[in-house]
């Protein structure tokens, strides 16, 4: 039990408790949050691939250490810079729903839409 | 109840998954990781790893993700057209730029401090070669610049297609260079030269497109206004 990779660990727990609140909550403020929470999980589990504590980053002067894994690092960093893209995109989604049918709540937005026919 | 039960599963899958990880952690090899620390300073010429792979060895995946930006910004564009705030009528744009209604501690303090935002986005774009940094990162951090005057100045006229335009322009100018690159038969070019100047456009290119978003997200209550009035 030394070795557990705490970065790992924390990354699925962030995962998790995000499903439960895009699955548990009616407020489509909370599901957009819970998707950033997912995604940001998701990175942090990439991150910490193959990592012991006292590895170096690979940049600079690295022989005879312990290097960390530079692959999941360089896809992580367009990853970071896209979900902000894409958290405007569902925000002005978002907009345009609650204009649409005039509330917050995807239940009731539902109803609005099959009433409206 | 529906909750607690919803919670109970979710705890439950999550404890499979980590019991999965936690079984199989630390068995993987390492050859890929392996290849890439032990050959890629000496073939691209720079001593950060992580830029030479998102610029050298994988540069296909970088095309289509700051593509994927691009479009990004258009599809918000295109969604804030649709939905028009008719009755926004009461925002009239004022006569004068400063809006003194709001904190003049924040508009002081903003604007001595943005300078420092501008060197250290430009330090971030261009040490992309030889020390953590790059054009995806200072790039972000580049679009703080048009945050920072709409913090200080918020009544003046920003015209958002000016970087909508320049994002395309700079990302048409990134294709060229990475074909000129890839070709090979033209070879004025190091690697390490085309590896700074490609990060330089991608900063450039990033910084416009965050900025083309969050303009259209302050803006699109008062053009429609405006046409109305």
């Amino acid at each position: 039990m030394n070795d557990i990779n705490t970065v790992e660990i924390a990354g699925l727990a962030l995962f998790f408790i995000a499903l439960f609140g895009l699955i548990a909550r009616r407020d489509i403020m909370k599901s957009i949050l819970s998707l950033m929470i997912m995604e940001i999980g998701i990175i942090l589990y990439f991150l910490g691939a193959n990592f012991r504590p006292g590895m170096v980053p690979p940049i600079g002067d690295i022989t005879n250490k312990a290097v960390a894994d530079p692959i999941p690092q360089a896809l992580v960093i367009t990853i970071i810079v896209i979900g902000v893209a894409t958290t405007a995109v569902t925000l002005s989604m978002y907009i345009s729903m609650f204009h649409r049918y005039g509330t917050w709540d995807w239940k009731k937005a539902r109803n609005n839409r099959l009433k409206d026919g | 109840m529906r909750q607690k039960f919803w919670a109970v599963i979710i705890f439950i899958a999550f404890l499979i998954f980590s019991y999965i990880y936690i079984d199989s952690a630390n068995t993987s090899s390492t050859e890929l990781a392996d290849l890439y620390i032990n050959n890629a300073q000496a073939n691209s010429q720079v001593q950060n790893i992580v830029t030479a792979i998102y610029l050298d060895y994988r540069i296909f995946d970088t095309i289509f993700e700051a593509l994927l930006l691009l479009i990004a910004v258009i599809a918000i564009f295109q969604f804030i057209k649709l939905e028009i705030f008719e009755n926004n009528l009461e925002k009239i744009a004022s006569s004068e730029s400063i809006d003194f209604s709001q904190s003049s501690i924040q508009r002081t303090l903003v604007s001595i401090i943005y300078p420092i935002f501008i060197i250290f986005g430009i330090y971030i774009i261009t040490r992309g070669t030889d020390s953590p940094g790059g054009g995806f990162q200072g790039g972000a951090i580049m679009t703080t610049i048009i945050m920072c005057r709409y913090l200080i100045v918020p009544n003046e006229r920003y015209d958002y297609k000016i970087p909508y335009t320049l994002e395309k322009i700079f990302y048409s100018a990134f294709l060229i260079l990475v074909f000129i690159f890839l070709s090979k038969k033209i070879s004025f070019i190091s690697t390490r030269q085309y590896i700074q100047i490609a990060n330089v456009l991608l900063g450039i290119k990033v910084a416009c497109g965050l900025s083309a978003i969050f303009l259209r997200f302050i803006y699109f209550g008062k053009e429609e206004a405006e046409e109305i009035e």
